[in-house]
């Protein structure tokens, strides 16, 4: 100590105690306001971008909606969003046979069942299939059931899809059928079986919840 | 000019005794000598040091006539690295049995803004000053006191080296505007601590020196004038050996007392300029004040002054006795400059993360500002929601629905038509059964359910399968051999009709015309054909067309 001398001693417990101030007040106190600081300036920036990111997406949406309300319209007038009416598909079936020139066939409607879609689903949709089974379709000629089916896709409400059709020949073009054909007797050289899927898209919850994708909603 | 601010004492040290300057203002002051013969030296040495100037750094200036100098030149150019290690190796085979040595390069000296070269033609060669000390007890005495007292101790010089550039800065004010500058300069110069003492400088740098002891004529009056004559004469015989010419020129300064002037006489010497001055006026030339050295014929407090005033010495000299008392004050003073370091680097980056702080707060501010307009834009936005009569998301469900519904419905159109175009006029359907099975992205009532955790991620494009199966006669007079040939005909003109399909032909009587079995009759009455003779069979796989 001596030769170190008091003087010098004393600065360096000064600069020293300094030194272990400052460090103090930089790593416990100025160290962790700037990184609360920086983590609140990523969180607002990040808010920022949710919020910029809310608004692109409302705005996409509401565009989107705008354009996609009239084919949602065309579909709800086919109903396509309507329930499946036992009673009214018969009237339904029989227009469509009409149109075709067929001649009366037995018809069988399956019990509904459910069709997968996520994105129904995550709609409060639920997507509803009856399969109709058609069989001893009778006609003198091929065209006729190829007309039924043309038909089926474009007058029956709601979506039809095809699932099978089977043409056989029921009788042979001989002789006597040919007189009877001469006589305007309907001759069903042809017998036909058909299956389609009968699908419509309707809500999940009743029409008085709130999750009714009827009812008005906020984005 | 003798640097002003700070200032040491000075302890001279010499082959009689010790003289004790202390910084008094700009000049200097004797505090004390002290002989080696006195017999309690150390006692007085330490009290002397541990007097009221005891808080100033203390500079052991040499004196003694122990020194040795030896000039090296052709040190060859090495790399900063090689080159210190090889001076050392070069100094210790110089002086082998001094234990206190060191180094100094000479560097050329600016002379009329050229450099004037230590030889011709070795331009890349390095000169150094090597000198050496005994050990020497009177050094380890010194070290003693300065350890006893704990004064600061700022180094330990040679005072011959130290007081070069003193010599050249006396000779050019002393003889400023008399002429043409002279290369060589000798300041000579009796000392209180012994002996007269002699600097020759060329061009800056230490040429030779002299410590000639105190002679019977004493250390002043005509006798010591008449010694002064003559050993400076003998001086002039080195130089001359060491290379100096009369067109050299040769500055001569002589420090000593007003009477002692008048004895000299500058004629009788061949030197360019000659002078004497007291060394009060010697002070005075160099910048700093004199308090009573103008009666004195010693030139010590000169040297004293001139090492006292600079900012440090031009050869450090290590002196273990010496350097024991000035290690921890070294360490001590390292320790104050980090710490001072870090104190100012600390505060440097507390300033810099506080400046960073407040430009962060004002970031956070404007952000908030930017998020509270983007909230009521979105607020805004939003209101346009609440009057809607259907939910977007379920409209786009629907939609969806619808198309994945499409996707998978077949159009029978362009299967039959381009079925109808390939088939022959002469080919009889006897029946057809068309069936379209879904892609795996429209499942239907337990599909989703049995698809298992392994099962891959349906294609929502996949539009399914149709499958095609039909029965065909051909005309009953038709031979079976060429039945078949027309089978094999249509076959392929359905490959190429529907694209991508697979087309399997169940033949006429199942026959394999390439090696397959067969049954037939020849040279009978033909009979009419069997049922599987006369109904082939195509069946088809494909994607929608």
């Amino acid at each position: 100590m001596k030769l170190i001398g008091i003087k010098r001693l004393i600065l360096l417990a000064i600069l020293a105690g300094l030194n272990a101030a400052i460090a103090a007040a930089y790593f416990l106190w100025i160290g962790p306001m700037l990184t609360d600081a920086q983590n609140a300036l990523s969180g607002v920036t990040s808010e920022i971008s949710q919020l910029q990111g809310k608004i692109q997406n409302t705005k996409a949406e509401l565009a989107e909606y705008k354009d996609n309300m009239p084919k949602y319209e065309e579909l709800k007038a086919r109903g396509f969003m309507s329930g499946q009416d036992r009673f009214q598909i018969s009237r339904d079936l029989d227009a469509v046979r009409r149109q075709s020139e067929l001649g009366g066939f037995s018809f069988n409607i399956s019990d509904l069942r459910s069709v997968s879609s996520p994105d129904a689903e995550a709609a409060q949709l639920k997507v509803l299939d009856s399969r109709i089974t058609l069989d001893g379709v009778g006609s003198l000629i091929d065209s006729n059931f190829y007309t039924f089916v043309d038909r089926m896709n474009v007058s029956f409400p709601a979506h039809v899809r095809l699932q099978k059709l089977q043409i056989t020949r029921s009788q042979p073009l001989n002789n006597p059928n040919l007189r009877r054909i001469s006589q305007l007797e309907n001759v069903p050289l042809l017998t036909a079986s058909t299956i389609f899927d009968w699908m419509t898209v309707v809500p999940a919850t009743p029409p008085g919840d709130p999750n009714n994708p009827n009812a008005p909603r906020q984005p | 000019m003798v640097g002003i601010g700070g200032g040491k004492r000075v302890l001279m040290v010499g082959g009689e005794g010790v003289v004790l300057y202390a910084p008094l203002g700009k000049g200097i002051e004797r505090e004390t000598a002290i002989s080696w013969e006195v017999p309690n030296f150390d006692e007085q040495l330490v009290e002397a040091l541990d007097s009221k100037h005891r808080g100033k750094s203390v500079l052991v200036l040499f004196d003694g006539a122990d020194q040795t100098y030896r000039k090296e030149e052709n040190i060859p150019k090495l790399s900063p690295i090689d080159r210190p290690r090889f001076v050392k190796r070069k100094l210790e085979l110089a002086f082998p049995s001094y234990p206190i040595r060191a180094s100094l390069e000479i560097k050329p000296v600016k002379v009329k803004k050229q450099f004037i070269q230590l030889k011709a033609g070795k331009e890349d060669a390095r000169s150094y000053l090597f000198v050496a000390l005994p050990d020497t007890d009177q050094l380890d005495r010194i070290g003693n006191a300065l350890y006893e007292t704990g004064v600061p101790v700022s180094g330990f010089g040679l005072l011959p080296l130290e007081s070069t550039g003193m010599v050249a800065e006396l000779a050019e004010k002393v003889f400023a505007g008399q002429g043409k500058p002279s290369r060589w300069a000798v300041v000579i110069g009796q000392h209180e601590t012994g002996g007269l003492r002699q600097v020759v400088v060329k061009d800056g740098n230490l040429a030779l020196t002299r410590l000639t002891p105190t002679s019977e004529a004493g250390t002043s009056g005509t006798g010591w004038v008449d010694e002064v004559t003559r050993e400076f004469k003998a001086t002039l015989t080195y130089i001359s050996r060491f290379g100096y010419t009369d067109t050299d020129g040769l500055d001569v300064v002589v420090i000593c007392g007003d009477v002692e002037k008048q004895f000299f006489d500058p004629k009788s010497l061949p030197v360019t300029h000659f002078q004497c001055i007291n060394a009060g006026e010697a002070l005075r030339h160099l910048g700093a004040k004199s308090f009573g050295f103008e009666k004195t014929n010693f030139a010590d407090a000169v040297h004293a002054a001139w090492a006292g005033k600079k900012g440090g010495l031009k050869l450090a000299v290590r002196v273990p006795s010496i350097h024991r008392i000035m290690a921890p004050r070294l360490a001590a003073r390292a320790a104050s400059g980090l710490l001072a370091v870090g104190v100012v680097g600390l505060l440097g980056l507390t300033a810099v993360d506080l400046q960073a702080y407040a430009g962060l707060q004002g970031e956070i501010g404007d952000k908030q500002n930017q998020k509270s307009m983007l909230s009521r834009e979105y607020e805004q936005e939003s209101k346009a929601f609440e009057g809607l009569p259907v939910r977007p998301d379920a409209v786009r469900a629907t939609l969806g629905v619808k198309k994945l519904l499409e996707k998978n419905t077949v159009n029978l159109r362009p299967i039959l038509n381009t079925l109808k175009n390939t088939l022959p006029s002469d080919v009889t359907i006897e029946e057809i059964l068309i069936e379209h099975t879904p892609g795996g992205a429209l499942m239907i009532g337990d599909a989703a359910a049995s698809r298992g955790m392994f099962a891959q991620t349906p294609d929502p494009e996949d539009p399914g399968t149709v499958h095609i199966n039909f029965k065909f006669k051909l005309p009953k007079a038709m031979p079976l051999e060429q039945k078949t040939l027309r089978a094999d005909e249509l076959q392929k003109a359905l490959v190429a009709a529907f694209a991508g399909y697979d087309v399997v032909l169940a033949q006429f009587g199942n026959v394999d015309r390439a090696g397959g079995q067969m049954s037939a009759k020849v040279g009978e009455t033909a009979a009419p054909p069997s049922d599987a003779e006369a109904v082939a069979e195509i069946d088809m796989k494909g994607k929608p067309l």
